[in-house]
């Protein structure tokens, strides 16, 4: 008995994501489209893992499942100890606002908010106080380059230094599990060199786990983690 | 084709955007349409009424009765080319209920052509069926009778019962009331009773007698000529048609309505279009890079702008369909309240074609309008920088605000911003709630004031009964009588018709009032000059206002017995619309009633009302208190009419709230979605909208106290002009109301939009671009 807890470790590693059987359609009139096909897939903490494959190959529906904007038709989806396939709309924004951050390929930023404000509005969501919320997201913005922007509203910022603001807002309440949805793929060959670097040191620096939707092959390179979807099937998977 | 094939599915994609901009686009417009299409159709039923059953060009009726070929020959002089007599008497009726309501027995040849009864339901009168009568509609409606019942009638000090034969409509009492000096009628006040007038002339005992003439002239005849009629007779009234009390009453009615059209209608229009405007430059302005996009694919600035036009035009076309089914909705709902309230009959709803195609034309033609500027602007623009996007990339908020809500956290703080973000639609959306909010307060206030100047007015005499002779009585008779019911006080009066001439030719027909001089209990409320003195006549506010009449002008009050040049002594307020107040010598004189009275004001309780009742030389004994409970019972009638205007006008307004909210949030679909991903709940959802709709409401409210006086004014001075001068007063209550349900209906808007937000595709949503 006293071995139970070992034994356990053993047979049932500590995933922080286990998708199983996990398949998802898309009606279009009248035709179905299977763009996640019993998908079997285990993320461990800490790693960060770059989903490639072509437009349609499922990457995104993925990453919309797992940060629980989108169910799927069946199979289970365990992220971060919540089970989402079963999880409630209220538990559903609590794991998002608590365990989740978010980047965007648009970026997504409060157009009237301040880079500071959109920083912010990510932490306090997640239940911390103002106070903290504005220190946490003053750091962050100075771990991105933009301290001096953080008055600024987002259309007074470049694309580059608007995704940089994007990374700040998702990594500054510490969540569990960050998700980025071709975070280079609207940028210019310099911003997204420099988004990706940033990208590779905060996935160094944080225990955060980093999933990465990617078509971008330089992005995949600072992957520890890389795998290949098509047709909503994993096709192939590196570890680095 | 193809541009024309996109417009029709950028509609199609706006959903529920688009259907609220349709309604929108028809609420206000159909809402003022329809007020108008109210009024043509009660005008319109009257005017059919009066032509059908031939209203007389003239009543004359005598105080006392003369023999019938007299007044015939009388008319024939005076080139009518119509007349018929009749005998006219007052009465009472005594209802089982135990109530006593006036009654008018009107004894009249069963073959009359003119003032003509539309039978409703029985038989006509018949000579054969002598004490069988035809009872006014409206009263045996309001009391309850059928066809059939039995009708108890006091005439003089005798009772007789009747039989009703027919229920029965007529021109002359179209709107029947027991009050005819004060412009508003009250329902059930009065019975109209006719009957075969040889059976009159046999209960009254006047048989081969009449007191009554009805004619018609040509049109050719002036006034003076068809007057002539009356002269040197011992009149009780003359009445011609345009003084006649349902045609004064309608005319007012409309002549007020015809202020409150532009009022209601005006703010709903406006309100509608603008908040159309800027909702059409959001939807215009969401397609700016399409339009770019077709500019640099070469399309020409025409064609992107007929894109625009024509998406506008569908919904423009829609809003019209809506405009025209409010129209026919808010027009029947509007008319059946009116006649409900003031006892019209059944209105005729025909469909006029001015307000529909007004309504439709404003619908149609302001959409095409509101979107032809903002594509105009765009299409104007480099293709490059059309393709750009907004160029609003400042959000901070002023000085003091930003203090304010630096502690608010980030989700007040956003939706703050979001009203800044577009000031020109949160100030019309502000503003389109605030007047709907006013028309609401305006009406309440209407109805407030109305109710404390007849409180005001009453609260100024000192009599606490009026007592209606059946015959003009000597004035120590006149004071016997009051004495012998117990009365403490009795003060007679004398008061019959005249016309009161200005010297550039402007005429008002008047009640001429005559008091005692010193009056005790018909205490004038002088708003200028002085009261009446010799030859110094003090004129009803209403009746200085038709004339311009100022104190020390010359008018000429003229009568069927003479006429006498006056100087203008003051003005006073009064309910009694159009009176003029004379020293009782001058004008029992200039009435031909030298020496007598037809009123008497009393003071005492119940027991000497009902002494006095008693009399046959009484008519009718009407208590201040009665008058007054009648006449706020009148007012909350009417309040039921302005229910109507007021659950039209917050419907709209919420309306505009709903569709407000509704496309700011659509807008922002891509933003709110972002939120949903960080994790933001419904909690901090109703943070960001519910702020947004707080201001919005909050500053609605407050706008709307000012705004509701701004439009109660012009509204109490049409009741003013049409009734009696109000004076304008508002409570706390008038606002509080209407302003909660204001607050209410913004949290109903709130949670549409916050349910919208909360069933958002996140998966869907959160690819939208957001900056550009």
């Amino acid at each position: 008995m006293a071995n139970e807890p070992h034994e356990t470790a053993q047979t049932r590693p500590p995933w922080l994501v286990e998708l199983a059987q996990v398949r998802k359609t898309y009606w279009s009139g009248e035709v179905t489209q299977v763009v996640l096909d019993g998908l079997l897939l285990t993320i461990s903490s800490g790693e960060l893992v770059v989903l490639l494959g072509p437009s349609g190959s499922g990457k995104t529906t993925l990453l919309n499942l797992l940060g629980g904007l989108d169910v799927p038709d069946s199979g289970s989806i365990r992220s971060c100890g919540v089970e989402l396939t079963s999880a409630s709309p209220r538990e559903l924004t609590r794991y998002r606002a608590r365990s989740v951050g978010f980047v965007f390929q648009f970026y997504n930023l409060l157009p009237t908010l301040t880079a500071l404000e959109n920083v912010v509005a990510g932490v306090a969501v997640a239940g911390f106080s103002r106070r903290v919320a504005e220190k946490r997201g003053q750091a962050m913005l100075a771990r991105v380059g933009l301290e001096a922007a953080a008055g600024k509203f987002p259309a007074q910022l470049s694309g580059g230094e608007q995704q940089r603001v994007a990374l700040a807002r998702a990594l500054a309440k510490r969540p569990v599990l960050l998700l980025a949805d071709e975070p280079t793929g609207n940028l210019d060959q310099e911003s997204a060199a420099s988004v990706l670097d940033l990208l590779a040191e905060l996935s160094r620096e944080s225990e955060t786990t980093f999933v990465v939707v990617t078509h971008d092959h330089e992005v995949a390179a600072v992957g520890s983690r890389v795998i290949r979807l098509a047709d909503g099937r994993i096709v192939e998977e590196q570890r680095r | 084709m193809i541009l024309a094939r996109k417009a029709v599915r950028d509609v199609r994609a706006m959903g529920l955007r688009g259907i609220l901009l349709v309604l929108v686009i028809g609420a206000g417009v159909g809402t003022a349409a329809g007020i108008r299409l109210a009024l043509d159709n009660v005008q319109a039923t009257r005017d059919a009424f009066y032509r059908d059953y031939a209203l007389a060009d003239l009543d004359v009726r005598l105080r006392a009765p003369v023999a019938a070929g007299e007044l015939l020959a009388r008319a024939r002089a005076a080139d009518a080319t119509r007349a018929e007599t009749r005998l006219v008497l007052p009465g009472t009726v005594l209802l089982p209920s135990g109530e006593r309501p006036a009654a008018e027995l009107v004894g009249m040849a069963p073959t009359a052509e003119l003032d003509r009864l539309a039978i409703l339901a029985g038989s006509p009168l018949s000579k054969g069926a002598p004490l069988q009568v035809a009872l006014e509609e409206g009263f045996a409606r309001h009391a309850r009778l059928h066809l059939g019942d039995r009708l108890r009638v006091r005439i003089d000090a005798r009772t007789v019962a009747l039989r009703i034969r027919a229920l029965v409509r007529s021109p002359e009492y179209l709107l029947a009331t027991a009050n005819p000096d004060y412009l508003i009628p009250l329902p059930g006040s009065l019975a109209p009773i006719f009957l075969p007038r040889s059976a009159l002339q046999d209960l009254a005992g006047v048989s081969g007698k009449v007191n009554d003439v009805v004619a018609d002239f040509p049109t050719s005849a002036s006034l003076a000529r068809r007057l002539a009629l009356a002269r040197g007779l011992a009149v009780a009234t003359v009445i011609p048609r345009s003084e006649q009390y349902s045609l004064r009453l309608t005319n007012a009615d409309i002549h007020s309505f015809s202020v409150f059209t532009p009022v209601l209608g005006g703010v709903f229009a406006a309100v509608g279009l603008l908040l159309v405007a800027l909702s059409l430059r959001r939807v215009v302005h969401a397609q700016r890079r399409e339009l770019g996009a077709l500019l640099a694919l070469g399309y020409g600035r025409l064609a992107v702008v007929a894109t625009v036009l024509l998406s506008a035009a569908i919904l423009g076309v829609g809003g019209a369909l809506v405009a025209l089914s409010m129209t026919l909705a808010v027009g029947f709902l509007v008319a059946e309240e009116y006649a409900r309230t003031v006892g019209f009959p059944q209105v005729t709803h025909g469909l006029a074609y001015a307000p529909f195609a007004l309504g439709a034309g404003l619908a149609l033609g302001g959409t095409l309008l509101a979107a032809a500027f903002p594509a105009a602007s765009l299409s104007r623009l480099r293709p490059t920088l059309a393709m750009r996007g907004e160029q609003m990339s400042n959000f901070s908020l002023p000085g003091p605000l930003e203090r304010l809500t630096a502690g608010s956290g980030p989700a007040f703080a956003y939706g703050l911003r979001t009203l800044l973000r577009r000031p020109l639609w949160s100030a019309a959306t502000a503003l389109s709630v605030a007047s709907a909010i006013a028309l609401g307060t305006a009406l309440q206030i209407v109805a407030t004031s109305t109710n404390r100047s007849i409180d005001a007015a009453f609260a100024h005499q000192g009599w606490s009964a009026t007592v209606d002779l059946s015959q003009p009585l000597p004035l120590a008779a006149a004071h016997a009588l009051a004495r012998a019911a117990g009365a403490p006080a009795a003060e007679p009066i004398v008061k019959g018709s005249a016309r009161l001439l200005a010297v550039d030719g402007r005429a008002v027909d008047v009640q001429l009032v005559g008091l005692p001089s010193a009056p005790a209990l018909e205490r004038l409320d002088v708003t200028a000059g002085t009261g009446p003195a010799e030859g110094a006549a003090a004129l009803s506010e209403q009746v200085a206002s038709q004339l311009s009449a100022r104190p020390g002008e010359k008018l000429t009050l003229v009568t069927s017995s003479g006429d006498l040049p006056v100087r203008v002594a003051g003005t006073v307020h009064t309910i009694a619309g159009e009176a003029v107040y004379l020293p009782r010598p001058q004008a029992a004189s200039l009435l031909g009633l030298a020496g007598r009275a037809t009123e008497v004001l009393v003071t005492g309780g119940p027991t000497v009302e009902r002494a006095l009742s008693a009399r046959p030389e009484v008519a009718r004994v009407t208590s201040k208190n009665t008058a007054k409970d009648g006449m706020h019972e009148l007012v909350k009638e009417l309040t039921t009419l302005i229910d109507v205007l007021l659950a039209i006008s917050l419907a709209v307004g919420g309306l505009f709230l709903i569709s407000s909210l509704t496309l700011s949030a659509h807008d922002r679909e891509g933003e709110l979605a972002t939120l949903r991903a960080l994790g933001y709940g419904r909690r901090q959802i109703t943070i960001v909208l519910g702020s947004e709709a707080a201001i919005l409401t909050l500053l609605a409210a407050v706008l709307s106290i000012p705004l509701g006086i701004a439009i109660a004014m012009p509204l109490t001075d049409a009741i003013g002009r049409a009734w009696f001068q109000i004076g304008l007063s508002a409570g706390t209550g008038d606002f509080a109301l209407v302003i909660t349900l204001g607050l209410a209906l913004g949290a109903l808007a709130t949670g549409i939009a916050i349910r919208n937000v909360l069933r958002l595709d996140l998966a869907a949503s959160v690819r939208a671009r957001l900056v550009g």
